[in-house]
Order: structure tokens, then sequence, then C-alpha cells
């Protein structure tokens, strides 16, 4: 069960890339945090399926055209390692993910605060 | 109780806002991350476009017909089309598809609007190009051509195609540039192929010479200057045959340097530094921009047909200024050749009858004026024969990259052109290239596209302006001609050379006229069997002394083109091919004998550095090959020798701080004449108050001191002296990244040899092409680069190893669009009319 909601979440990250780009990577993080509110370790999860997400996005690109080759020149043009290259993307839409949820987790915990 | 906010929460909110920032903003060179990043919509769906599909399909807005485009397995477009309007839609469409963000950067760069992409450190640039006003003149002059005119509606419809690309571009077809930049394609225009056409006389046909022969003029004097950058050059050996079988040396004594005239040069110094142009940009004096070309006649080829060998040199960049292409459109245009990205034609090339290529003639289409004008600070009007006349002003605003006014610029004009604040001085410059319409020029090469004849090829370039270029031409027929094509201004009788700073203030001083077209230097079919050019002076004085130009380039390619051409009269396609990178140089043949009688004179005897040199010079066998550990001393020691002979014309700089720099520097052929003059007070060097130096000191000096500073770079001569570790070819990507970049490429290049390579290597041979004119027209060519610009294609920089190694590839020439199968062709684009 935890695993298909994984893959669910994961899913959703990649559909929200696809839609509205890279936006969608905070909003369905934000959404995430909202729903797992109570739960522990939601943000964690958000973030490894945004990783998750953003890795089978890659690897669809790779599947497209020279992916390596690519990474390379980027490399170059940034002056760090092909593998930083994909850990700077990863990274990116994990911490994307990781703070969105945490901030909405906040959020909707506040709101839930009775009013004195 | 209120709930407060974890310490994760609070640690969260600023880690978001600082990654929604760096994902939304750019960060000094970084673009915005999160578009940048994103995997569908980022740089990494650029991959997916690295390599051509095998089969694609586009619709074009105004397309009459389908185009059918085969790809071969060079990547080089086939583009049949019905129609000429078609072709252009789809040439527009194809060259787009490789090359857009080129495109943009050409086009900004004669725009003065590379603020706009790349930031304010591109702002000298941009204020450099609005200066020259090459987009505002272009602009007027395109404005008159006329809409429904070949060259009209081949702009148009280029320009379509190039829209309906970026109209239909994913994101990953938008070049990887765009993304580093955070940046998306500007549309095209139709004037932008003007554009182009300007920048190629901004190359080709801007001199400055002028504004600092008259900082040359105060430094030695008049007499001196017109021996030092003369006129006629001192070895003849024309682009047009003038019946002699070797170079001709008018060597003569130079005049003496007179003593600086220190008020002249004061007031001289201003023009220098309103020059954009510094020495430094002409490492000995050398024009770092020329071409080859020749041709040989069926009676002195091994087969019996003409053949042809094309070899313009010119920047080196990533991607190639070049994009080979075949432009097909039945029972009436069949060529092969290289493309402009922005232009619509076979620049140089071949089709089913005729071969064509050009070299720079390098005519004098710029003079001049000292303008009066009515308030030095800030100008309203100049005046010309007495009258005052109303000075054209533009305000020119540069913006960066977020639209932000970074700069505004006063600009004035005069009904010459426009003008140059030079210390106190205004001067207005005519430029023949701000008068050129880029009609004319699209009407020549599609004229020229479709020749059938030498004689159809040399007629279509007739109403060609700028810059002045020497067509050399050969057809299936046997027949080879060549013609120095441009319009050459005619000055006043009083002076009838443009090698002065003319008086403004009279309309007396204005250009007469142009010679006319009978007057260009020419030749078909000479007795001689073959013809050749190298930027060489086009025609002997002796023969027609009417002014071309001065300050000619060197002619060592021309009488080492010549040399092999008049030795070998059974020329094989292949030995065109290797006479491209033949790695002899006619200079060494003047200047090596010359080194060693100075370093075997009896003065020198005990100099143990200078006799190490001296016999290692000996063992030279004369060639720059890549191996050769030889060379590189040679070389070092030809600048050393012009570094110190012309100590004359260093000057510190009239600004406070300005470090002394070298104001100009006479050639190596003015170099060669001064030789023959053992004790020319040229040779003194200035500084040594107390020795007057004569010619062999200056040359064991200077092969000493070369053996000296190549033994603190590279160590003890040996393997660590191997030419290719020394001269190399760097060829840098457009934004000048090193990763994108080819640098330090080993080359059979020398700064003389027939494959240059002079100063930083930046410049050189951009497209080597030989054509066979047998009964079935065969061709092989190669420029270094590839057709794609996209960094992560195969095809960006697939054709440098055979570049760097001297060889072509054979061109694919197919009839029809089925004659390309299997493991020829390697793509299919079908565009279709948008319904």
């Amino acid at each position: 069960m935890r695993l298909l909601r994984f893959v669910l979440v994961a899913a959703a990250f990649a559909a929200a890339t696809f839609a509205i780009g890279w936006w969608g990577v905070p909003l369905v993080g934000a959404a995430m945090g909202v729903i797992t509110s109570r739960e522990r370790g939601g943000a964690t999860v958000a973030a490894l399926a945004a990783m998750v997400a953003w890795g089978a996005l890659l690897l669809w690109d790779a599947a497209r055209g020279p992916l390596g080759h690519l990474a390379s020149v980027l490399a170059g043009v940034l002056t760090i390692r092909p593998v930083g290259v994909y850990a700077v993307t990863l990274c990116f839409a994990g911490l994307l993910a990781l703070t969105s949820a945490l901030v909405a987790r906040g959020v909707a915990g506040l709101a839930r605060t009775p009013a004195p | 109780m209120a709930t407060r906010p974890s310490l994760s929460t609070l640690l969260a909110v600023p880690v978001l806002a600082a990654a929604l920032y760096v994902g939304a903003r750019p960060l000094g060179s970084l673009p915005p991350l999160g578009r940048f990043l994103d995997p569908v919509h980022g740089v990494w769906a650029v991959a997916a476009r690295a390599e051509l599909p095998a089969q694609a399909s586009a619709r074009i807005p105004g397309l009459i017909a389908p185009v059918d485009v085969r790809y071969d397995d060079r990547g080089v477009p086939h583009v049949f089309a019905r129609n000429g309007d078609d072709l252009y839609r789809a040439l527009g469409y194809v060259h787009a598809r490789d090359r857009l963000f080129e495109m943009e950067m050409q086009t900004r760069a004669v725009a003065g609007t590379l603020s706009e992409l790349a930031g304010a450190r591109a702002l000298p640039l941009d204020r450099q190009a609005r200066a020259q006003g090459l987009a505002w003149y272009a602009e007027k002059l395109a404005a008159q051509v006329d809409p429904k005119s070949t060259a009209g509606r081949a702009m148009a419809a280029y320009a379509d195609g190039v829209n309906a690309y970026i109209d239909q571009m994913t994101p990953a077809d938008v070049p990887f540039e765009y993304h580093l930049l955070g940046r998306t394609p500007m549309r095209w225009l139709p004037v932008y192929t003007a554009y182009l056409q300007a920048r190629m006389g901004l190359t080709l046909a801007y001199s400055e010479g002028e504004l600092q022969r008259s900082v040359a003029e105060a430094l030695v004097g008049k007499a001196a200057v017109a021996q030092l950058f003369p006129e006629n050059a001192p070895i003849q050996e024309p682009i047009q045959p003038n019946g002699q079988h070797a170079p001709r040396l008018d060597f003569a004594k130079l005049a003496a340097p007179a003593p600086t005239d220190s008020a002249k040069l004061a007031l001289a110094m201003g023009l220098e530094q309103a020059a954009t142009l510094a020495d430094a940009d002409r490492p000995n004096g050398e024009v770092v921009v020329g071409s080859n070309n020749w041709a040989v006649s069926p009676k002195r080829s091994a087969n019996g047909h003409a053949l042809l060998a094309g070899d313009p040199h010119l920047a080196l960049s990533l991607p190639s200024v070049w994009y080979e292409a075949h432009l097909v459109v039945p029972d009436s245009l069949d060529a092969y050749g290289v493309t402009f990205a922005g232009s619509q034609l076979v620049a140089i090339g071949f089709n089913r009858d005729v071969a064509w290529t050009e070299t720079n003639t390098g005519a004098d289409v710029a003079d001049y004026y000292v303008e009066t004008v009515d308030d030095p600070a800030h100008p309203t009007k100049y005046q010309v024969d007495g009258e005052w006349k109303p000075l054209v002003t533009r305000i020119e605003t540069y913006h960066g990259k977020r639209g932000e006014t970074i700069g505004v610029d006063t600009l004035y004009h005069t009904h010459r052109g426009p003008m140059l604040h030079a210390g106190a001085r205004w001067i207005s410059r005519r430029w023949l290239v701000t008068e050129s319409s880029v009609g004319p020029v699209l009407e020549a090469f599609r004229n020229a596209n479709g020749a059938k004849s030498v004689f159809d090829v040399l007629k279509a370039w007739e109403p060609y302006a700028t810059p002045a270029q020497n067509v050399l031409t050969a057809d299936r027929g046997g027949h080879i001609a060549i013609r120095s094509t441009g319009h050459y201004p005619v000055r006043p009788a009083s002076h009838p050379t443009g090698d002065l700073l003319f008086d403004g203030s009279s309309s007396a001083n204005d250009w007469k006229g142009f010679l006319p077209l009978a007057d260009y230097p020419q030749s078909v079919d000479p007795a001689q069997g073959y013809l050749a050019s190298a930027n060489q002076q086009p025609k002997d004085p002796r023969v027609d002394p009417r002014y071309f130009g001065w300050d000619w380039p060197t002619p060592w390619r021309a009488m080492r083109i010549n040399a092999l051409l008049r030795a070998d009269s059974s020329v094989t396609p292949d030995d065109m091919r290797r006479f491209q990178t033949d790695p002899r140089s006619e200079q060494v043949g003047l200047f090596l004998p010359a080194f060693l009688h100075a370093a075997d004179d009896p003065a020198s005897a005990g100099d143990s550095v200078l006799a190490r040199a001296a016999r290692l010079l000996r063992e030279w066998d004369g060639n720059f090959t890549k191996e050769n550990e030889r060379a590189a001393l040679y070389d070092a020691a030809v600048n050393e020798l012009s570094r110190r002979t012309w100590d004359e014309f260093q000057v510190v700089g009239a600004v406070p701080g300005d470090r002394t720099r070298r104001i100009a520097t006479p050639n190596t052929m003015v170099l060669a004449e001064l030789l023959q003059d053992p004790k020319s007070p040229w040779w003194d060097v200035r500084a040594t108050k107390d020795v007057v130096e004569d010619r062999d000191m200056i040359l064991r000096q200077s092969l000493a001191a070369a053996y000296g500073s190549l033994l603190q770079q590279y160590g003890p001569a040996g393997p660590a002296w191997r030419w290719s570790r020394i001269r190399h070819s760097n060829i840098w990507h457009l934004l000048r990244i090193p990763a994108l970049s080819r640098l330090d490429l080993e080359v059979p290049s020398a700064p003389a040899t027939l494959s240059p390579s002079i100063g930083d290597g930046t410049h050189g041979a951009s497209w080597r092409m030989v054509v066979d004119l047998g009964p079935e027209v065969k061709a092989w060519g190669i420029y270094p680069g590839g057709q794609s610009g996209n960094p992560a294609s195969s095809r960006y920089d697939d054709r440098l190893a055979k570049w760097t190694a001297g060889q072509l590839d054979t061109l694919r020439f197919p009839h029809t669009a089925d004659e390309l199968k299997g493991a020829q062709l390697r793509s299919i684009l079908t565009l279709t009319p948008e319904r």
C-alpha cells in the first residue's frame, strides 16, 4: 500500500511537471504537506517521490537522445562533474518538494488550531 | 493553546523561498534554475533533438507545394522544392532547425542588441555596432527592395520558414544556448538577411587604416609611410595574370624615418583612439582574414577537366559560419555548397555545369573626412562648400537582459555616414557597405547559382557592389575565369587614392563615381592555364596603375599557389586537396637565408646561444608540418625581427595611464624589402642610444632571442618544440564558453602557409572545397565543425578530425530525392502547406 502510494505521488509530480513545468513540484509538494499533515514523514516521502519523478523523466529524455553526452556538455559549461549535473537536478526537485510540503504542513497545522 | 510552527517548518520557509527564487530568477550568470533543470521543458529536453529523426514533418504557412528535404549521411539537407519561394521557406526552416541561435547572435551583433541577450558585458560591442550604423543603413536600404523582386520574395519567404520553425518549437527544439541564457528566440524579420550582408561587409570591407596612418605619418613622416604601407605591393604576383612566369620583386630602398612631429602626433592620437581595430589584431602586420582560390584549365589537369579549389579563411566558430545545403528547383536551380545561416543561396559551391568560389579583394571602399562642425561639444550642423547642413542625430538606447536601460549614446551622421569623435575633431566615414542594398547581392547569387557557364557567373555578378570579391569560376566546357568584382570608388583627381583623411568641408573631395566593369581586374582562359587569388594586389600596376586599395596583404600564399601550379602540369583533384594544406611558405625563402647569413658573420663568433640557434635553423627542412621541431624557431625569429625592427611605431598612449603600444606594423613583405638594405636606419633601435644597429645585428639578436624564448617556454629543443605543440587553431563557441569550444587543435597551418593560422589561431580555413568539372561534376569539401548547432549532437563537431588532418569528404550530389538511400540517407523531413 505504501509503495503504491509512493508511486502515485511520484506520478503526480511527473504529471505536474509535464503540465505546468517545475512549478508543479512545489504545488504537489504543498498538496502532499496538507494531505499528510497529521502523519510523520510525509514531507520526506514527497521529496523522494519528486526525485524519483524527475529521475524517471530524465530516463525518458535518455530514451530519446544522448542524455549522457548532454550531461557532459552541461558539466563542462557549469565546471562540475557530469554526475553533479544529475545530482543538482534531482536535489533541486527534492528540495522544492520537501520544503513546500513542510511549509504546507505547518500552515495546515496553524489553520487547525482552535481560536483562543 | 495555540500550536506553534515546528522548527522544521520554520527552517523550511526560508529554504523554500530561496529555492523558488533561484528557480524563477537568474542568479549571476546562471539562468533561472527551475525552468533550466526541468526535465520536460528545460535543457535536458535538448537531448531529444540532438540527432536527426528518421522521419519528420512540419506545416509551413504560405508554402505552395510540399517540399522534400533529405538529409544525407553527413547531415547535409538536400532540399527539393517545386518553386523558388518554397525553396527559401524550406531553407529558412532547415537553417533554423540547426542554427537558430547562431542566426540570432549574428543579427544582434549587427543590430547592437547583444546586451539584451548576454547582459552588460556585451555593451562595448553593441556601442561599436551602433556607431557603425550597420543596421540602420541596412534597414533603410532594404526598404527600397521591391517586395516582388527575387530578393524581396526570397527574404520574405525565408523569414516565413524561420518563423514557422520558431512557432512550432517544443522545449526540445529550443537551442541549448537559449536554455543556458534563460531566453527564448526572437522572431525573424526579412531585413535580417540584409543585416547578415552588412556583417559580411564589416568582416571583409571595413578599414580604419587611414586613422592609424595619420599617427604613423606623425611618427616617421609621410614619405616613409608611403613605402611602409604602400599603394603597390613590392612583390607582384597579381590575380589578373601579367604575363610573367615568376613573381616580380619591385624592392626599393626605404626612405629613412623622419623625426617625430609631436604636434601632429598629439592631434593624430585622437584618431587612433577613435579606431576600433587595434594593431594587435594584425600580428606582424598581417590581416587575419584571407582566402585562397585557384582553378586549372583542362590542359593542365590530369583528367582533362577543369578543376576548381575554394578555400575561404574566416573567423572560426562553433557552430561554423557555413552551413552546407543542396538546393533544387526543377529546371531552375540545382546548386550545392555552403550557405550562411540567415541567407538564401549558395555562396561558394557548384551546380551541374559550373563551380564558383570567392576570395576577398580588399578594395578600399571606406574614406574618412574631417568635418567642420558648429559646436564640437554638441554639434548640430556641419559645413560643406560654405553652407551649414543639419546633422542627423540618433539617440541610441541600450537595454540589458531584463529590458533595463544600461546606456544611451547620441550619434551623428553626415551625408557621408556616421561621425567619430576623434580627440578634438569630428571625422565622418563614407563606407560603401552602408550604401549597398542587399537586393543586388541576392540577385547575383541567385543567378550565379543557376549559371550554365563561367560567362553566366561573371554576368550574374555584374551588379554586385561590396564587399568586393575575387570571383573564380570554372565550367564543364573547360573554361576558367576570375574577376575582382565590386564597386571601386573613384576619388577626386586631386587625390585619386583613399589613403588619407579628406577635408569634409568641400564636396569636391567626395567620390566621383565608380570604375566601369571593364576596368575590374579579370581574366578568362589565360594562356598560363590556371588562375589563382589569395588576397594579393589584383592588378599589376605596370599593367594598370589605377587605384584599388593600399597596404595589400602579403603575397606568400599567392606565390605558393602559383609556384605549385606552375610546377605541375597534370594536376589531379587530390593534388588540389594536398595544396590546401601545403606545409611550405614562400616567405621562408627570403628570411631564412638572411638569418643564416647574419649568424655566420665572424662578428658573432663566440656567441654560443646564437650558434645553437643557427645550427637548429640550418637543420630545418623549411616545412611547417605538425611534427616539425624546427619551424617554431623560424616563426619566433620572424616575430622577434618584426617587433625589434618596427620599434619606431611604439608610442605611449595619450591618455594618462595608457600603456606603451604599437600603432602600426608594416607587414612581412615590406620587412623582406627592408632586408635588402643592410644599413637602413630602420634597423637602428631607438632605445639603444649609443649603438647603431644594422640588419645583421638585428637578425642575430632576433634569432638568439627567439631561441631563448622557446627554451624558456618549452624547454630544450626536441619534441617539446614540435610545431603541433606550439601552433594551434582555437575554435570558440559563439558565447566563448570553453566547454562548447574546441581549443588547442593541432593543425597543418602556419602564419604564411596556404592554410594560415595567425595570432591566436582563431581564424583559418573555414571551408575547403575541390570541384572536378567533368561530364558528371564531382566535389569534395570540409569545414571545421558540423551542421548542428546543438552541442549534444554528434553533428556538432563531426568534421573537425578530418579538417585538422587536411582531408575532405566526398560531397553527395543526387539528381533526385530518391537517389539518396540506404546508408547515404539519414533523415527525411517533409514540409507541407498549412491548411
